[in-house]
């Protein structure tokens, strides 16, 4: 197995009571943060067998929603983790799968903790590149696996 | 069926429509790997009907496509690095492979005689036509530092311009048989997505995920800016089309809305905005926007949207 970009990452508790979150299926109501959080918590990281909430790298706190508004910004463990994009990339498929396509998304690193942030932001807020990317069935099929334990908690 | 014709037959996002330069018709390509011909079906222009489907030449997303001058060949270019060549009744005659990855655009020169495709390569290629579908590169140009969004030739002059990824436009001419980059423009602050000449080629319109619209004058050390729209929309710009016919800019992004605005070259800034749509494709982004470029019809304007649409609209100012 290759070496491991942050191999003793520091593991963050879940909030259980948050898993009974009941779905409104009132369409007309709009989303908020505790939906979309439902909706990344449980994302796998792309290198440890530990969802995104464990590593605190998505916290409900990190979402903000203005209108059809969404600023989802997520925090890499370590600062120059080389998994941020597709990490973000994950975020924005399982939004793209689940949320209303009205709702305009932009998906950034916490300022700050990210050597790279400029860049892992322009692409993944890129809606070409991100087009193209899914397109690529290597790539998706390792977001597929990130996105496989969102399903089902 | 009143304006705007609303087009239904793409099956994911359309990202761009191409008028022919000769005849009432345009085509339009997807994410759903075709290419579609569209001609009005009414006299008044009410009524548009799909003619072709055309979905075998591409294996991912077309993201581009572009008549030649004489409204009788077609270029496409994809997503899985190609571009096709269309002749006779959209025969494909033609593949050009080259470019490692995606080919974002491609454009006619005037004389119809030069193509160039763009790529996430960060390069751009010229290509020449030599007849029969046969084309040779005679270039391969590599200043940007990252993808190239679009090319757009001058009208006249074979000079081209190319918007990227890298904030940057780069306009390219051949000294001779070597293509170089005499220009570098840096005033947007992100992306640029789209470019557009206006008719005389003395002014070009750039649209950028920066937000703004700015429009450059040529002068004798080259382009520079005259005028800026910042903010003019509220998300990424991503289209820019500049009437072949009249002073007259169209650009559309990610707010859902277009925007017609009105140059004038005497003006101190010489941008004013006369008309927004807003939510002109519904709650979906607005990929393209391109001005009819016949005389007759030069008020008629067609947008293509993430929601799968097309929509041809009579602009009345």
């Amino acid at each position: 197995m290759s070496t491991l970009i942050n191999a003793t990452p520091t593991v963050y508790g879940i909030n259980q009571e948050k898993q009974e979150y009941n779905w409104d299926d009132d369409v007309e109501e709009p989303l908020d943060k505790d939906e979309i959080f439902q909706l990344i918590r449980n994302i796998n990281d792309p290198e440890h067998p530990l969802s995104l909430e464990q590593l605190n790298v998505a916290q409900k706190d990190l979402i903000q929603i203005d209108g059809n508004r969404i600023l989802i910004n997520f925090t890499p463990t370590i600062p120059h983790c080389s998994m941020a994009t597709l990490i973000g990339l994950s975020i924005r498929v399982q939004l793209l799968r689940s949320i209303p396509s009205k709702y305009k998304v932009d998906i950034k690193v916490t300022e700050g903790t990210h050597q790279s942030e400029n860049a892992v932001n322009k692409q993944l807020n890129d809606k070409e590149r991100v087009a193209a990317a899914l397109e690529n069935s290597h790539l998706l099929q390792v977001v597929n696996q990130c996105l496989s334990t969102t399903i089902d908690k | 069926m009143g304006m705007p014709v609303e087009l239904k037959g793409h099956v994911d996002k359309v990202w761009q429509i191409s008028w022919s330069p000769t005849e009432l018709l345009f085509v339009s390509c997807s994410g759903d790997k075709s290419i579609r011909v569209w001609k009005p079906s009414k006299p008044d222009l009410t009524e548009w009907v799909c003619t072709k489907t055309l979905d075998s030449a591409h294996s991912r997303t077309i993201r581009s496509l572009a008549w030649n001058p004489d409204g009788n060949i077609l270029a496409s270019c994809s997503f899985d690095s190609t571009t096709g060549i269309w002749e006779k009744e959209y025969e494909l005659v033609a593949t050009l492979e080259g470019h490692e990855n995606e080919v974002k655009c491609v454009s006619w020169s005037a004389s119809g005689t030069l193509l160039a495709t763009c790529s996430r390569d960060k390069s751009v290629w010229i290509w020449e036509a030599m007849g029969d579908g046969d084309f040779e590169c005679i270039g391969v140009l590599q200043e940007h530092t990252q993808d190239v969004k679009s090319v757009a030739w001058h009208p006249h002059e074979e000079i081209l311009a190319s918007a990227s990824y890298d904030d940057t436009i780069r306009l390219w001419k051949d000294d001779d048989g070597d293509w170089f980059s005499f220009q570098t423009l840096t005033e947007h602050a992100s992306t640029v997505w789209a470019i557009d000449f206006d008719k005389s080629g003395d002014y070009l319109a750039s649209v950028s995920d920066d937000q703004s619209l700015i429009v450059w004058k040529r002068s004798s050390s080259g382009y520079e800016v005259h005028s800026k729209y910042p903010n003019l929309h509220q998300r990424t710009i991503y289209s820019v089309s500049w009437s072949k016919q009249n002073n007259l800019i169209a650009t559309c992004g990610g707010d859902n809305s277009f925007c017609i605005i009105e140059f004038n070259p005497d003006a101190e800034n010489g941008l004013t905005l006369k008309k927004r749509y807003e939510s002109a494709h519904g709650d979906s982004d607005i990929n393209c926007i391109s001005w009819c470029p016949l005389g007759n019809n030069s008020d008629l304007l067609a947008t293509a949207g993430d929601d799968h649409l097309i929509r041809v609209w009579k602009i009345q100012l």
